[in-house]
């Protein structure tokens, strides 16, 4: 599968994320990864253009990124 | 978008998801039993229990060199943060009014005598005891503030329980923020601060070089700590304060824990005395997490939930 994931948080977190996205690989996944902006500004077409230019199978978040759409998007 | 989203919520969600942020297509997974209820309530139709797990290639035995193991080996080690700047805000600024203090004092005492009790709920029966209600300009500033004073109830813990250990005459690691460590916990010589270490290139070798590895839970009602499965997997001894997975995730009794500060003093005591069943209840429970608790298992997890869900 085709997994994409959003790199935008420091401390024990993205220890979290790149240890989740290190094993997904190991078991035979794709893992993609978005580095958003530290200022959290993104635009919502920029942003639509990019998820369909991956076109994941399903997105993979932590935490804090499930408020991406609020977070980063309507910014 | 129809893309389906599995989100791995490893914080305390209530504090930051709100039913708007709540999408179509989005499946949740936490750490602690405790959050499920929650998070259907907020709205989540699909919400898992997931486990924190351990990375075995980060988290092993290693061999040290000697200045290594000068720096890293000790007794007793304690990881973690102190929330200090949440504890200021909440706990120290208000000192000038004394209701708001006493009602903060009494919120955080109840909260650390029951886990299981939530901060807002309690905050309505202290104010509804005291006649007095905290005036807040908007749901965000209230919402901020009972964050806040979760970080200052696990503040006040922490310190109690390593305050505790004064005393007994240990070499004693604290890790951590140094600055916030040395205001919460003083500078008299008790404790030997290393200072904030790297999760995956220091806390291994700190791990492995100390004799009893603490845990002092945060704001898990049932969930186990990260740090339990990162010292077990390098093969060394965790002593942590009772949540109730321990006993669905390990055999009942097969993890130490410690009931309060006295039951701690006890069992370090005990355990530093008697390294051979330190090192024989490790090997139990390394082989467990080893076989069951790796990033691997989870992750495997998650893949086969979302497939099943949303037909991937």
């Amino acid at each position: 599968m085709k997994i994409l994931t959003f790199k935008i948080y420091t401390g024990m977190t993205s220890f979290i994320l790149s240890d989740c996205m290190e094993t997904f690989r190991e078991i035979g996944h794709t893992v993609e990864t978005l580095v958003l902006p530290e200022s959290g500004v993104v635009s919502k077409r920029d942003f639509i253009q990019e998820l369909a230019s991956i076109n994941p199978d399903f997105l993979s978040l932590l935490s804090i990124t499930l408020g991406l759409r609020d977070h980063y998007i309507r910014r | 978008m129809k893309i389906p989203c599995a989100s791995w919520l490893v914080d305390i969600p209530t504090y930051w998801i709100e039913r708007e942020s709540i999408f179509p297509y989005c499946c949740a997974f936490v750490w602690d039993r405790s959050f499920l209820d929650d998070l259907k309530r907020l709205g989540f139709e699909h919400a898992h229990l997931l486990c924190l797990c351990t990375n075995p290639r980060i988290f092993r035995e290693i061999s040290l060199s000697q200045d290594e193991s000068t720096r890293f080996s000790c007794d007793v080690s304690f990881v973690g943060n102190f929330f200090y700047r949440f504890y200021q805000e909440c706990y120290l600024d208000k000192k000038s009014d004394p209701r708001i203090q006493a009602i903060i004092d009494e919120v955080i005492e109840l909260k650390n005598r029951d886990i299981f009790q939530d901060i807002p709920d309690l905050l309505n029966q202290v104010e509804q005891k005291w006649k007095y209600s905290l005036i807040f300009q908007n749901p965000e500033e209230k919402r901020y503030f009972v964050m806040s004073l979760e970080c200052a109830r696990v503040a006040c813990y922490r310190k109690q329980i390593i305050e505790s250990l004064k005393g007994m005459r240990l070499h004693l690691h604290i890790c951590g923020n140094e600055e916030e460590c040395k205001m919460i916990l003083g500078e008299d010589g008790s404790f030997e601060y290393l200072g904030r270490l790297n999760y995956h290139q220091d806390l291994p070798k700190l791990y492995n070089t100390t004799k009893v590895n603490l845990a002092i839970n945060t704001s898990q009602k049932t969930g186990i700590n990260q740090r339990v499965l990162d010292v077990s997997a390098c093969g060394s001894f965790i002593l942590t304060d009772y949540r109730e997975d321990q006993d669905i995730l390990f055999a009942s009794g097969e993890i130490v824990d410690y009931k309060d500060a006295d039951d701690l003093r006890g069992k370090i005591e005990y355990f530093l005395n008697h390294p051979e069943e330190r090192m024989e209840i490790t090997r139990v429970i390394q082989k467990k997490v080893l076989a069951e608790h790796t990033y691997r298992h989870q992750m495997e997890e998650v893949i086969g939930k979302m497939s099943q869900i949303f037909n991937l």
